[in-house]
């Protein structure tokens, strides 16, 4: 590898380079030595002690460079040389403040899920696998994390989708977790073709992938007369590239959908609440606090790079998904599935924050949604654990019972037996649901401050339609409140209804009891990251929190954009700070009024719930099937490419086969035509002149009276009547 | 020793050949062994070839240079006076540049792992592994040969065995497929005939016809001063037919100096035969006849047939090596001889290219047996292969021939799967298997790697070569106008085929409950052996390898790439403008 330039903000500091090399490549080790170990028992230990050194470094890198400075480094990866032109790709470590941020949060809640799954994968045959692939994941995650140019990180993205498939399949003799990860894989590769498509487009224009080098190009590149133009340097002078201004936004738009594949958004929404087929643990790492908010972290990385209409259409998709997710979390059977969609909700939170161009604030939400969520997943496969436990029992002396362990309709009640899981499930429950004081307040807060200076910016003046993101996020932000609050209800509170179904239960409900320690610590240590103080310590304020404060908005910048805007939004943010967060402080009041005029313990719903069938009437059951997203894809677009698949099928053996076989016949029938003429008229010819040569011969060799010589005349003779037939 | 290294590497198969027939026929185990041993021999040689060859920014590169190809071999072979008729020259002439050297390496690899995947053989194996050396030995030719006369017949002899190795050691619909493979390809060869023909009479050999015309005394004394004044004199028409030397040589074909002016095949002949210019039907007539072999839809209906009834190796060689003597041939014929072509019909290539993709990859969905399905995946990446070409850029170019040489590797490797499979229960239906992960995890894991290596997960080969064809296709509508950006982005569709297809048939075949049509397959189900794994394991490790490590490969070709862009890009449309100009004339 070749050294190229050190264009660090700091003094390079070799030791901190090895280091941060360090952080990326020890998880990959640690999947490497598992699988080469290949024991059950140590597999476990291993992961996790790697994964506390990942840690470790990662916190003494943070404490180095946050505030300080970055770290990037580059190296040559390959080269397209010849001598009228030469194409780098370069392989580049990049840790600015973004990505130091992104490092701290993936590690720990790697390690914490490494731990936790000690106890609750315990039993698993293929255990050995399964950390292997965690291991394997983290790399990929830190990869993209670490990553400086698209290729690095577009690598990465397919990466983090390959463990995604292999953990969601984990167990793959269950047909809908092998078709779940099927799903998730080619749903993610639609939006992974458009994240391509992107890449192609800059590639193209600016003939360079490396981030900072596209920030400073794009920079320089302008739009004159309805065409994108930018100077592209050559190995001695410059080629002028002039391409329709559309390519602009349809490069950004190529790049969200990367986003939209990989972060759930709509329409590539359907594959997350499938992904819950996998361990939860999984679900809590990989789709709800890392990898499905690598979308996010993505729009952050090309921020600069977007333009007004690519950013207008990421705040309507994002703020559409937060609406229609969190309509659907309001009515599922299943803990996981509410937790799916909230997830979505969330994640169309930040995307609508990077689209309002409040860049800070959707990083901020998703640093504090990743700990709230990952607390609320895995206080969630504790719920699961604890029931599957009273599950075994139960069936030591009534083998035939089984239940589905994760089915809200049977549970309730859970405060009294799992009360430390409760605690933590609660707070972070208090978090997402934007209850003052805890971490998702501050960050909701700042991103509906973003959409409401975006929405009333002078330079938007006019576009009233901008108001609708507005009105989404504001609905999104009231629903959450009621379904978290529906879910704490049917969980913990009031009476467990399992019981109500199988009487028999009732004896062993001793059974059901806290879970083991290591199994608690994680979720404790995730809701103590959910309250508000950590972040910030004025409890009305995420601006003023230190990650809002250590991240600095990037200038933009694209051509034709308005010089005001990025001033004017935060002009905006100030004004509208106070005004925003009394609404939130509103809209948390009224969500959980609402909802507790519907769920609150002891309530009819609560009480009856084991008894619900399948949601009735329009509405419920567009929120019980997600708007009808899933069947519409299965049932209408999978089918329609099976049928096309058929039919290029058909077309080969019908059509291209038949008209082959039609020209062969023909031929045979020509050959035929064409061997009646030999035998009768060539053999005729031939047979002739054999007969004549051999005529020939016998007065020639009657004349000389040489045998061999004869032979030989003959022979020669034969030969070039042959040619001349031949020839003629 | 490395002055005949190339022919080495064409002959000791044909004499390893040579020697089988000679074995008796019971003495199965030696005849294998030889054969394996033989092909080893191959891998060595073509390591030498390997560490001789020249590489980095300034070294020789071929393509159109004749001196920039290395090892050269050159001999004369046949000449023939032909009076008023100038003179008939063809020579044995071998060498390599750096679009050559990747496939002699790639055909080598294959090779070997073929003739351990022959082991299988149980019947005729004398036969068998005579015929199998014999292909071994003129598919190198063909990766070697710079006559096109030599070329042509290493080209058709290689058809022969394969034809044969279909047709009697196939499965049970073998006469069917071997002869629709034969007629493809005949039909083929009589394109790629025809434009040797043509170009034979239009092309002089300029040293030799120095020699003839007396302006040197021998063909090693040309200077390029010397070429420079004889084509200076034969464009004034001052050089005799009768002395002209006509040559098969390919790179002085591409050279538009050496055609005879108003020959057919003269840049600025302005005769037209039906609306378009010759140059441009024999450009045309190359891409066909090769496209056959690559092959393109919709010429592509012989391969999945061939594929499900060739035996493992044979498939494995069929798809790793000889799909790609066509696009090999492409670029070495049709695209260096006639750059203008490649510029003219860019959009015809890349729109056959995207076409092979998605069709290739819908068909690929629709089957049900799991080799047509591997087979028709192979159409779809050759389709890669042509949109890269199409595109005429560098990247797209590098890529292209990165696909090939991936591919190749890839191919093999899911050629191999599915042979595992039917060895053990001559089924490959993919509906009558379900769970084969939980009887056989070890090949479910090959299964995987191979499956994700094919559908382009980045770290492995696949991944790169898509990646630059992908940049090259798009950016050419920037850099040299060969193709609209449209094409590009359709051809990613080929990408969520590739993952659709896959991964259906990993769910439907390698997880859920274990399933087997047939109970005795339960006993019969065993995990990989260990002569598998010595399949597998160096195919994985390579396409790792140049998945992480691409600027080895890259070294190899950049300049020929270079030079193949300057070609085009230059010489091609100077010469379309030539050729056009007339044609609007």
């Amino acid at each position: 590898m070749i050294f190229v330039n050190l264009s660090a903000t700091i003094a390079p500091s070799v030791h901190l380079l090895f280091i941060s090399l360090l952080i990326l490549v020890l998880p990959l080790v640690s999947a490497l030595a598992i699988v080469v170990i290949g024991s059950k028992k140590v597999s476990s230990w291993l992961g996790t002690m790697m994964m506390t050194a990942t840690f470790l470094l990662t916190v003494y890198v943070f404490l180095k460079l946050w505030g300080v400075g970055d770290l990037h480094q580059q190296w040559n990866w390959f080269t397209l040389d010849s001598n009228t032109y030469r194409y780098s790709f370069k392989i580049g470590l990049l840790a600015d403040q973004l990505s130091l941020l992104l490092l701290l949060v993936v590690s720990l809640i790697s390690l914490l899920v490494h731990l936790y799954s000690v106890v609750y994968m315990k039993q698993e045959e293929g255990l050995v696998r399964y950390y292997a692939v965690l291991g394997f994941f983290t790399f990929s995650m830190l990869g993209i994390v670490l990553a400086d140019n698209l290729l690095i990180i577009f690598i990465f993205w397919e990466l983090v989708g390959f463990s995604s498939y292999l953990l969601v399949g984990f167990w793959h003799k269950k047909e809908e977790a092998a078709k779940a990860a099927k799903k998730g894989f080619i749903i993610n590769r639609i939006g992974d073709a458009g994240f391509l498509v992107g890449i192609m487009i800059l590639w193209s224009v600016f003939g360079t992938l490396d981030l900072p080098e596209l920030r400073t190009m794009m920079g320089n590149s302008f739009i004159s007369g309805g065409n994108w133009v930018s100077y592209l340097p050559l190995k001695a002078s410059f080629l002028q590239i002039e391409i329709p201004a559309l390519w602009l936004t349809l490069a950004g738009l190529g790049l969200f959908c990367g986003t939209v594949g990989k972060s759930a958004q709509f329409p590539l929404q359907i594959w997350l609440p499938d992904a819950m087929q996998g361990p939860t643990p999984v679900s809590a790492l990989i789709h709800a606090a890392t990898m499905v908010a690598a979308g996010v972290y993505l729009l952050a990385r090309v921020f600069v790079l977007l333009n007004t209409d690519s950013l207008t259409v990421i705040a309507f998709v994002g703020a559409a998904t937060a609406f229609m997710a969190a309509i659907a979390a309001v009515s599922q059977y299943d803990i996981k599935k509410v937790l799916a969609y909230s997830t979505i909700s969330q994640l169309g939170f930040m995307v609508m924050g990077i689209g309002v161009g409040a860049y800070d604030a959707a990083i901020f939400h998703l640093i504090t949604h990743a700990f709230f969520k990952a607390c609320l997943f895995l206080t969630a496969g504790s719920v699961i654990y604890a029931i599957h436990r009273l599950e075994q029992t139960t069936q030591e002396v009534y083998p035939h019972i089984h239940w589905a362990t994760q089915d809200l309709r049977l549970m309730g009640g859970l405060r009294k037996k799992l009360p430390y899981t409760f605690t933590c499930f609660a707070v972070a429950a208090a978090a997402i649901a934007g209850l003052p004081g805890f971490s998702g307040f501050l960050s909701k807060d700042a991103i509906l401050t973003g959409a409401m200076a975006w929405s009333s910016s002078p330079d938007f003046t006019g576009n009233w339609w901008l108001n609708l993101v507005l009105l989404l996020g504001f609905a999104a932000a009231i629903l959450t409140v009621i379904y978290m609050f529906r879910l704490m209800v049917l969980t913990f509170f009031g009476e467990m209804r399992l019981p109500l179904v199988y009487q028999v239960v009732t004896e062993k409900m001793s059974a059901l009891r806290e879970v083991p320690l290591l199994m608690l610590l994680p979720p404790a240590i995730l809701a103590a990251c959910s309250i508000g103080v950590v972040f910030s310590l004025n409890p009305f304020q995420g601006a003023q929190s230190w990650v809002m404060q250590g991240l600095a908005i990037p200038l933009r910048k694209t051509p034709g954009l308005p010089v005001s805007l990025q001033t004017n939004l935060a002009i905006g943010v100030e004004d509208w700070h106070s005004t925003v967060s009394w609404m939130s402080i509103g809209i948390f009041i009224g969500g959980l009024a609402i909802a507790w005029r519907f769920y609150h313990p002891g309530g009819r719903y609560a009480s009856r719930y084991h008894l619900a069938l399948e949601p009735q009437g329009f509405m419920n059951k567009l929120s019980f099937h997600h708007w009808y997203l899933d069947q519409f894809y299965t049932g209408i677009l999978a089918r329609a490419a099976v049928q096309f698949a058929l039919l290029t099928a058909w077309m080969d053996q019908q059509f291209i086969d038949r008209i082959l076989h039609f020209t062969a016949k023909a031929y045979v029938v020509f050959a035929h035509i064409l061997h009646w003429f030999e035998r009768s008229i060539v053999d005729g010819i031939i047979k002739l002149t054999a007969y004549l040569s051999s005529v020939l011969g016998r007065l020639l060799g009657s004349i000389q009276g040489g045998r061999i010589q004869s032979y030989f005349i003959i022979s020669l003779l034969g030969i070039l009547l042959l040619i001349l037939w031949r020839i003629f | 020793m490395t002055a005949y290294l190339l022919s080495l590497i064409i002959f000791v198969p044909l004499f390893g050949a040579l020697i089988i027939l000679a074995i008796p026929s019971a003495a199965i185990r030696s005849i294998k062994y030889l054969a394996i041993a033989i092909t080893f021999l191959q891998i060595i040689l073509a390591g030498f070839i390997y560490s001789v060859y020249e590489k980095g920014p300034d070294a020789p590169a071929g393509v159109h240079i004749e001196a920039a190809y290395q090892l050269q071999e050159k001999a004369p072979w046949i000449n023939l006076d032909l009076g008023s008729l100038g003179t008939l020259s063809i020579e044995y002439f071998v060498a390599v540049d750096g679009i050559s050297i990747t496939m002699v390496l790639l055909a080598a690899i294959v090779m070997f792992i073929g003739a351990i995947s022959s082991l299988q053989i149980q019947v005729k194996v004398k036969g068998y592994f005579f015929l199998y050396l014999l292909l071994s030995g003129t598919v190198m030719g063909c990766f070697l040969a710079l006559d096109f006369f030599l070329f042509y017949l290493f080209f058709e002899f290689m058809l022969l065995p394969m034809y044969f190795l279909i047709g009697l050691w196939g499965g049970p619909r073998r006469e069917y497929a071997s002869i629709k493979f034969f007629l493809y390809t005949l039909a083929g060869s009589i394109f790629i005939l025809i434009a040797m023909i043509s170009l034979y009479i239009s092309v002089i050999d300029p040293a030799a016809t120095a020699v003839q015309a007396g302006l040197i005394d021998h063909v090693q004394e040309a200077t390029s001063e010397n070429i420079i004044q004889l084509q200076q004199m034969m464009r004034e028409n001052k050089i005799d037919a009768g002395n002209m030397v006509h040559t098969f040589n390919m790179v002085s074909m591409a050279d538009s100096a050496n055609f005879i002016p108003g020959s057919l095949l003269d840049v600025l002949n302005q005769k037209l035969i039906f609306g378009n210019a010759a140059r441009l039907w024999v450009f045309l007539a190359l891409f066909i006849g090769f496209a056959i072999k690559l092959p393109a839809v919709p010429l592509h209906t012989w391969l999945p047939d061939a594929h499900v009834e060739a035996p493992t190796p044979v498939s494995v060689v069929l798809a790793g090596i000889l799909l790609k003597i066509g696009a090999y041939g492409i670029i070495r014929t049709a695209f260096s001889i006639f750059p203008e072509g490649a510029v003219h019909y860019s959009w015809l290539i890349g729109f056959l290219g995207i076409l092979s993709i998605i069709y290739g990859g819908f068909n690929a969905l629709a089957m049900r047996d799991l080799k047509k399905l591997i087979a028709y995946s192979s159409v779809a990446h050759m389709g890669f292969v042509l949109l890269g070409l199409a595109s005429g850029t560098a990247e797209g170019i590098s890529g292209a021939i990165y696909q090939m040489f991936s591919h190749g590797i890839i191919a093999s490797m899911l050629f191999l799967i599915a042979g595992v499979l039917y060895e053990r229960t001559h089924n490959r239906m993919i509906e009558d298997y379900s769970g084969l992960a939980t009887k056989m995890p070890y090949f479910t894991i090959v299964v995987v790697i191979a499956f994700f290596a094919s559908l382009g997960l980045p770290g492995f080969s696949g991944f790169i070569a898509e990646f630059l064809i992908f940049l090259g296709a798009f950016n050419a509508a920037n850099v040299n106008q060969l193709l609209p950006r449209w094409m590009a982005i359709v051809a990613t569709l080929g990408l969520i085929l590739g993952a659709a297809y896959y991964l259906w048939t990993l769910q439907r075949m390698f997880f859920g409950k274990y399933f087997g049509k047939d109970a005795a397959w339960d006993t019969l189900l065993r995990d990989l052996r260990p002569i598998e794994y010595v399949m597998f394991l160096p195919l994985i490790i390579l396409t790792l390898f140049l998945g992480l490590f691409p600027q080895f490969f890259l070294d190899l070709v950049n300049q020929s790439v270079g030079q193949l862009v300057t070609l085009i890009n230059q010489t091609g449309k100077e010469n379309l403008e030539l050729i056009l100009r007339h044609i609007s004339l």
